[in-house]
């Protein structure tokens, strides 16, 4: 398995920049996840690891020899555009043999490696089953053993569970992070659901508009945004984000909500002090204070139930809100209430360039700074 | 709007029967979700509601008259399908107005105008009228659509699945807004799904369905809390339900064969803080999700499910202590009946016994060895 790394990676097409000189380095046996909403250029990074995308410029390195002129079939990556593509005519076993066989490797070899494949990914018991009598996940199995049984140096998958149903979803999303753990393959994952992403990535690249925001463990991501973009994409429901004014005052720097009438809030502390001017103000639902004795007023517009929690919508003069609050709590859907922040588990973003302005305070530091631009 | 009442339902398609003896009412100004898995005959109901299936018995009722001989014309019940059903050609009063200008409701111009009018004063979409209904924001939209509905003043609103399509975002926010509105005109809600989210959230009460049978009828809390059954069980909540088989003697002649607690009442403690009752677990995997982290643990070939609030609460691997707390265990009888059925009776020892949580940590020695 290997390490692939992106340098100064750019695609145009046209007019239209797809990809702006990416760099990133996918660690050997990591499974990574590209993720960003469509026309965000995460398919196109990842076609062009496979070589299906010719780079306008930059570099592809897998495990340090440069792949980015060499032709796709050459360059030893699994592919796995859509995990229902077999053949139909064929059984399990004669498809996960095809690509042995149309690379000449003989049969007793094949069947030798085919049955190691089967076994890891346990459809052993499937092997002389017709592909037409397979229910949806052992499809998806036969699929995956046929790009293993390759033995490919990384595998790249773009929304492979995008046509399953969400049960389905997540019992495969399981299974194959479970596959992963067996098997250690580097694996790039491209997904536009934030979900999918946070739950089986060991790293997350956000992209946007052809630019890599940031590229982090999903905690990281989730603890610290580096922008607003990831800040809104990542979280269900995603950081509350609230338009605010640093002012520097003669008793010290003072932060308010725009909104009429709201009172100044506490400020998480900044290295070299408050800046003055428009900033936003990010806070996670679950780290939102709700009750009457918090500062902010608001009217609750809705209050969901979630078993083990419930999450509050919330209206206050500073705009829409959601608070993720315990399965207890009182809050009713019309009720008066209001709205306390923590500073310690706030981010100030500088609107004009969308860029954080500090870390949460708490937050455990970055296991490692690379990368990526933002790291 | 008014009360639905279905009594005895029973509906046969061939040889298959997909409804069994249904009975449930809905009551004026009530969301109502029919929460099942495919084929459990949700969408049967919501047609047979509709008049657009016939049962083989049992009674229809709305607003206290028998309804099941009617037409679906007669009935004034209003389908809401996909939330993008509007005509994107048409202005927003215009796709209000649409339902009005059917042939046989002959009615003029100022009755329809003052119609489309009311209902959009009732929805805040007053503003929006001369706008054309592509031009429209999601919510917008959604509530167009209910008001299409509106305008006819039905009996109750239809729904079958209306969000299943939409992405995580959109959905989370119409999700929010359908509930508002329905509150707002107090209408008189049947939604199926088979997203206990959706039904968690949305719904006054729940009815579970399975296999043609209403297995549960209560406010969702109620249902996710008090499971009639293990079939409920595992139909709300979003983690499997984590089961664990009683093998003590003195316990199964109780009645008790197997224990669940949910993945959020798990305790996972260091191994070093393990007890003698607890029991030992593999750590296969964690995800951590932002503002929750699920825990996947290993018991013998059994599969645990574990999840926390807190960042860092479970470690990425190795050996941990799982505690099954006395109040948060649910116990089952060899047929899947929660056997102490009465809310707020959960928890307490029983005269002369032992509570299922005590046998349940009774059992893991059991599980242990």
């Amino acid at each position: 398995m290997a390490e692939i790394e992106l340098t100064h990676l750019h695609k145009a097409f046209d007019e239209f920049v797809a990809v702006r000189d990416t760099n990133l380095t996918i660690h050997e046996g990591e499974f990574f996840a590209l993720l960003g909403p469509s026309g965000c250029g995460k398919t196109t990074t990842l076609r062009m690891i496979a070589g299906l995308e010719q780079p306008t410029s930059g570099s592809i390195r897998l495990d340090g020899e440069e792949v980015a002129r060499i032709r796709p079939a050459r360059r030893d990556i699994a592919f796995v555009f859509q995990l229902f593509a077999l053949y139909p005519h064929l059984n399990v076993q004669d498809n996960i043999a095809y690509p042995l066989r149309s690379r000449g490797v003989p049969a007793g070899e094949r069947r030798e490696q085919v049955a190691e494949v089967a076994r890891i990914l346990r459809i052993e018991h499937l092997l002389r089953s017709r592909i037409s009598q397979l229910a949806g996940g052992d499809r998806q199995r036969v699929a995956l053993a046929r790009a293993m049984v390759r033995r490919p140096r990384a595998f790249l998958m773009d929304e492979p569970l995008g046509t399953l149903d969400a049960e389905m979803r997540a019992a495969m999303r399981d299974e194959l992070r479970g596959l992963h753990d067996r098997i250690r393959a580097t694996t790039v994952y491209v997904t536009h659901d934030q979900m999918e992403a946070m739950s089986m990535a060991d790293r997350i690249a956000v992209m946007n508009g052809g630019d890599v925001l940031q590229a982090a463990p999903p905690m990281e991501l989730y603890l610290n945004p580096a922008t607003l973009f990831v800040a809104g994409f990542v979280g269900s429901p995603p950081m509350n984000l609230l338009e605010a004014e640093g002012h520097r005052e003669a008793g010290g720097d003072v932060l308010r909500l725009r909104a009429e009438g709201t009172p100044a809030v506490a400020a998480p502390s900044l290295p070299g002090g408050l800046p003055a001017g428009p900033l936003v103000l990010g806070v996670r639902p679950e780290h939102l204070r709700v009750g009457p004795e918090a500062s902010l007023p608001a009217t609750v517009y809705g209050a969901e139930y979630l078993g083990s929690h419930r999450i509050l919508t919330l209206d206050s003069p500073a705009g829409r809100l959601r608070a993720r609050v315990s399965k207890d709590h009182p809050a009713q859907a019309g009720d008066r209430t209001g709205i306390g922040v923590d500073p310690r588990q706030a981010i100030l973003f500088d609107p004009s360039t969308g860029s954080a302005l500090n870390r949460m305070a708490g937050a455990p530091p970055l296991p490692d700074a690379e990368g990526g631009p933002h790291g | 709007m008014a009360e639905v009442r279905l009594e005895n339902i029973t509906k046969d398609f061939g040889r298959v029967r997909a409804l069994e003896g249904l009975s449930f009412h809905i009551e004026d100004g009530e969301f109502f979700v029919l929460l099942g898995p495919t084929g459990a005959g949700k969408t049967t109901t919501l047609r047979t509601v509709a008049g657009l299936e016939r049962p083989a018995a049992g009674r229809v009722l709305l607003g206290g008259e028998d309804a099941t001989g009617w037409s679906p014309a007669q009935r004034d019940v209003a389908f809401v399908f996909q939330q993008y059903s509007l005509y994107p050609h048409l202005t927003v009063f215009e796709n209000l107005a649409f339902p009005l200008r059917a042939p046989g409701k002959k009615l003029g111009a100022r009755e329809i105008r003052r119609r489309v009018e009311e209902v959009a004063a009732k929805l805040r979409i007053e503003s929006k009228l001369d706008n054309k209904a592509t031009a429209l924001s999601g919510g917008e939209m959604q509530r167009v659509s209910l008001g299409r509905a509106l305008v006819r003043e039905p009996a109750c609103f239809l729904m079958d699945e209306p969000l299943s399509s939409l992405d995580a975002k959109l959905r989370e926010g119409l999700r929010v807004e359908l509930k508002h509105l329905q509150v707002e005109l107090g209408a008189t809600i049947l939604y199926v799904t088979h997203d206990q989210v959706e039904a968690m959230t949305l719904a006054d009460r729940v009815g579970v369905l399975v296999g043609g049978h209403l297995q549960q009828v209560g406010p969702p809390e109620e249902v996710y809390e008090y499971p009639d059954n293990l079939e409920v069980a595992q139909q709300m909540g979003h983690l499997p339900l984590n089961l664990f088989p009683v093998e003590e003697e003195a316990v199964r002649a109780r009645g008790i064969d197997r224990i669940g607690v949910r993945a959020e009442h798990l305790r996972v403690l260091p191994e070093e803080q393990a007890g003698p009752d607890d029991l030992r677990a593999e750590v296969l995997r964690v995800e951590r999700l932002g503002a929750e982290e699920v825990a996947f643990l290993r018991v013998g070939n059994r599969r645990l499910y574990a999840m926390g609030e807190e960042h860092g609460r479970f470690p990425d691997a190795g050996e941990v202590a799982v505690r099954v707390e006395t109040d948060d265990s649910l116990a089952f009888d060899p047929s899947g009946r929660r056997l102490d059925r009465d809310p707020g009776g959960r928890g307490e020892a029983p005269p002369g016994g032992e509570s299922p949580a005590d046998a349940a940590r009774r059992m893991a020695r059991g599980l242990r060895d």
